[in-house]
């Protein structure tokens, strides 16, 4: 057998070689072509592939992290964020819909119809959502995608849906997020708004946006042809944070009242503007900022661009005679006066340095205290009571009260009053400014000078924001327990104050004022305004004051604008009453078990 | 292959070859078609075996995706009612805001009582002064549209049927106040609700 074999090994070999030869060759040319393309889909292009597979067998989704709710001291809402939907169409699908009848029978609806129908359940003009359709189209013939409208609530969308299955497949809607104010106007103003992408614009909204922003986080999941996601594959890539809770030291009740009631007044008397502040005396915590009219958030267009503000924080005025009390204290403070202080007021007081200073109305000589000068608001005595002390002094004391130094919350537009320098005040502005002319201030600012008198001559920085709490327990953004400045001395501050709550008593607008059972002090202020250098026939009319007069808890400070029907503090004087009213039934202040203050006002 | 087989021990026995004649001689197809017959059996159980567990695994991913499928809707399901919950409770929030609440009582006739004055409970005094609210304060408070909130425009009020917070209705809100006596003192005669 072996030689039979050799035989035929010898005979075929040349063939069989050749076959062997070609056959190798096959398998290695074939092997190497598989080699190359493993190496060039494994290696050169995998990343390239699998991205490009995942993209045909995975989905990704974001998953949105809620922007911040803004809650009030007790922790009502003010403001929060829902789910809205966007509504699209695809203006190149837009057909006849065909529809099955309620008797079973087939119905043709028009496209024009349908996008009726559409526009109906959005709440716009059918003209309008057709323009849109007919403008994507005059773009691009083959637009497929074209806003309809933005931001809609749960019912439109369900409307949406019903319409949708009913055989307008044309329309799309997309998940968004929005904002909703459910009190309102309720501290409108200093809650701001946010933009159509949700954020800040304005307010609270705007300067605490690093707070309320959260940052939104994606998932990933394998799908079927359908996008279905399959069962187990759906993996978070990035978790989504939410934003933070920001807490203010408003109390969203209390500042409802004081809208409706300054409201009320600035209604009635046709003013311009009006704003009530309350704030704790003792921590310096803003309880209400009342503005009317005031910014109703939820609906942003309903207010003129350059409305759309807080008027405490953003508009700067002369505020007239709420100054005598500082100018008071100061004296008491600086050793120069006491309540019992005397001076002669005539109607007018012509000083030796050619300044000219009237009283408001016209009156006969009258012998005045200190405490006197203030229940009838002379001017006159309180520059002859008030040039005791030189300009410097009273300058750095009004420069402690605050003034011209904005109120340290940082509001976004917030302004400054402007107290100038004392080296550039001249004869007149040194006596005007005893009186709160010649100075301008904004509303946080005189809340916040009359804190420092209220917590018995020591201001404590104004407190708006509790702090911004995260979901995990953090809280950030508190402010820092600030350490009191003395402005005046604790006597300066109780003596101004009992010399306020005789304004309650015996001044003009005593009627307007006491309240039975309480001790309250308070000071008017009719600031006069010049506009383009004539004087203006309207004043800012104010009242600022604390309750209980002997220790006060709550400071209360009330200003209009152009009051027309009681152009005088008188107008600001009922509504100051009513604050406080609501301020002792909100915190159940008892009455006063003391009697009060009794310093003569004339000798 | 087999003839060579059988005989090769033959030439290898050959010095006893009387001890091989009695001995019956059985064809050897035979003994092959009875061992085939098994591994057609064999190849009918692997065949039908895995036959089975193609058809278990597609009926098991037809399940599985079934259950995708359900599960994605109840998923969708339970985002919308996610949504309807967030949107009744927006509702809820809207109705407990202050302005709503005062329109209701305005709408029946409620005034507020300026005038703080307190029962004690440990000795039944009276603490402050008391006095009736009444509508002639210098400040009449003004209908509850005064501090505005879009979002209750149209509402239904719930004390009185039929009425809604709507701006250009305010008037509703005095529907049923006493007719007190208007004042000009302040200018305009504005609702006296209080």
């Amino acid at each position: 057998m072996p030689r039979l074999k050799g035989r035929r090994v010898v005979k075929h070999s040349l063939s069989t070689r050749r076959r062997v030869t070609v056959a190798i060759l096959c398998v290695v040319v074939i092997v190497g072509a598989f080699v190359v393309r493993l190496i060039d889909i494994q290696v050169v292009r995998a990343d390239q592939l699998v991205a490009a597979s995942l993209e045909k067998t995975s989905g990704a989704g974001t998953l949105y992290a809620p922007r911040g709710n803004i809650v009030d001291t007790n922790g009502t809402l003010l403001a929060g964020s829902v789910t809205r939907f966007d509504v699209t169409i695809s203006p190149v699908d837009v057909d006849d819909v065909d529809r099955i009848d309620d008797d079973g029978n087939k119905v043709t609806i028009p496209a024009a119809d349908a996008l009726a129908e559409v526009a109906a359940v959005t709440g716009q003009k059918a003209e309008d959502v057709q323009k849109i359709v007919a403008d994507a189209l005059e773009k691009d013939a083959s637009a497929n995608f074209a806003f309809l409208t933005r931001g809609v609530g749960y019912d439109t969308y369900q409307a949406l849906m019903e319409l949708k299955k009913s055989g307008t497949w044309w329309i799309y809607t997309q998940q968004t997020s929005g904002r909703t104010y459910p009190n309102g106007a309720v501290a409108g103003g200093v809650l701001g708004f946010v933009g159509s992408d949700n954020a800040g614009l304005g307010g609270l909204e705007l300067a605490q946006d690093s707070c309320l922003t959260g940052q939104n986080g994606t998932q990933a999941f394998q799908r079927s042809k359908d996008n279905v996601a399959l069962p187990g594959t759906t993996t978070i890539t990035k978790e989504p944070e939410p934003g933070g809770e920001l807490k203010l030291t408003l109390d969203a009740d209390l500042n409802w009242y004081m809208q409706q009631l300054v409201a009320s007044q600035v209604t009635a008397q046709q003013a311009a503007w009006g704003t009530i502040v309350v704030t704790e005396a003792k921590t310096g915590k803003i309880r209400a900022i009342a503005e009317a009219p005031s910014l109703d958030p939820n609906d942003v267009s309903a207010t003129a661009a350059e409305e759309r503000r807080s008027r405490v924080f953003q508009n700067r005025f002369e505020p007239g005679s709420v100054f005598k009390p500082l100018t008071a204290a100061s004296l008491i403070d600086a050793g120069l006066a006491t309540p019992a202080s005397q001076v002669i007021a005539d109607y007018r007081y012509k000083p030796k340095n050619g300044a000219s200073i009237k009283d408001a109305l016209p009156h006969e000589r009258q012998q005045l205290t200190l405490a006197g000068v203030l229940q009838t608001s002379s001017n006159t005595g309180t520059s002859q009571l008030g040039e005791k002390l030189s300009a410097e002094k009273r300058y750095n004391y009004l420069d402690a009260f605050g003034f011209g130094h904005a109120s340290g919350l940082k509001f976004p537009g917030e302004q400054k009053g402007v107290l100038h320098p004392w080296q550039e005040w001249d004869n007149q502005t040194y006596y005007t400014t005893m009186f709160g002319q010649g100075v301008d201030v904004t509303g946080i600012e005189l809340a916040g000078a009359y804190q420092a008198l209220a917590n018995l001559g020591e201001k404590l920085p104004l407190q708006l924001i509790e702090g911004c709490s995260y979901p995990d327990g953090t809280v950030t953004g508190a402010p820092e327990k600030a350490k009191p400045e003395r402005i005046v001395s604790e006597k300066a501050a109780l003596e101004t104050l009992g010399m306020m709550e005789t304004v309650v008593t015996e001044g003009f607008w005593s009627e307007s004022l006491e309240i039975p059972g309480y001790r309250v002090a308070a000071k008017s202020g009719t600031g006069e305004q010049i506009i383009d250098g004539i004087l203006q026939d309207t004043f800012y009319s104010s009242m600022a004051g604390a309750v209980p007069a002997d220790d006060p808890e709550y400071v209360v400070t009330v200003t209009l604008k152009d009051p027309l029907y009681k152009r005088s503090s008188a107008a600001a004087a009922p509504v100051f009453k009513e604050a406080v009213l609501q301020v002792i039934k909100k915190y159940g202040i008892p009455p006063s078990t003391t009697p009060g203050a009794n310093y003569p006002g004339t000798y | 292959m087999s003839a060579t087989a059988v005989s090769l021990p033959r030439r290898a026995f050959a010095p006893t070859p009387t001890e091989h004649a009695p001995r019956p001689v059985r064809a050897v197809p035979d003994a092959v078609g009875r061992r085939a017959r098994p591994k057609l059996a064999y190849a009918v159980v692997a065949v039908g075996g895995v036959l089975a567990m193609v058809v278990a695994q597609l009926l098991l991913s037809v399940g599985l995706s079934h259950g995708a499928y359900e599960m994605s809707a109840l998923q969708q399901q339970q985002t919308t009612l996610g949504w309807q919950q967030q949107s009744v409770s927006d509702d809820l929030m809207n109705v407990s805001s202050p302005q709503f609440i005062a329109a209701n009582a305005q709408a029946l006739g409620m005034v507020i009582n300026g005038t703080p004055a307190y029962l004690r409970l440990s000795d039944g005094a009276i603490v402050g002064v008391p006095a009736a609210a009444t509508t002639e304060t210098e400040i009449p408070v003004g209908p509850s549209t005064l501090v505005g909130n879009s979002l209750l425009d149209g509402v239904p009020l719930v004390t009185v049927p039929g009425a809604t917070v709507d701006p250009a209705a305010a008037g509703v809100a005095d529907a049923d106040a006493t007719a007190a006596p208007v004042s000009l003192e302040n200018g305009i005669p504005a609702p006296q609700t209080r």
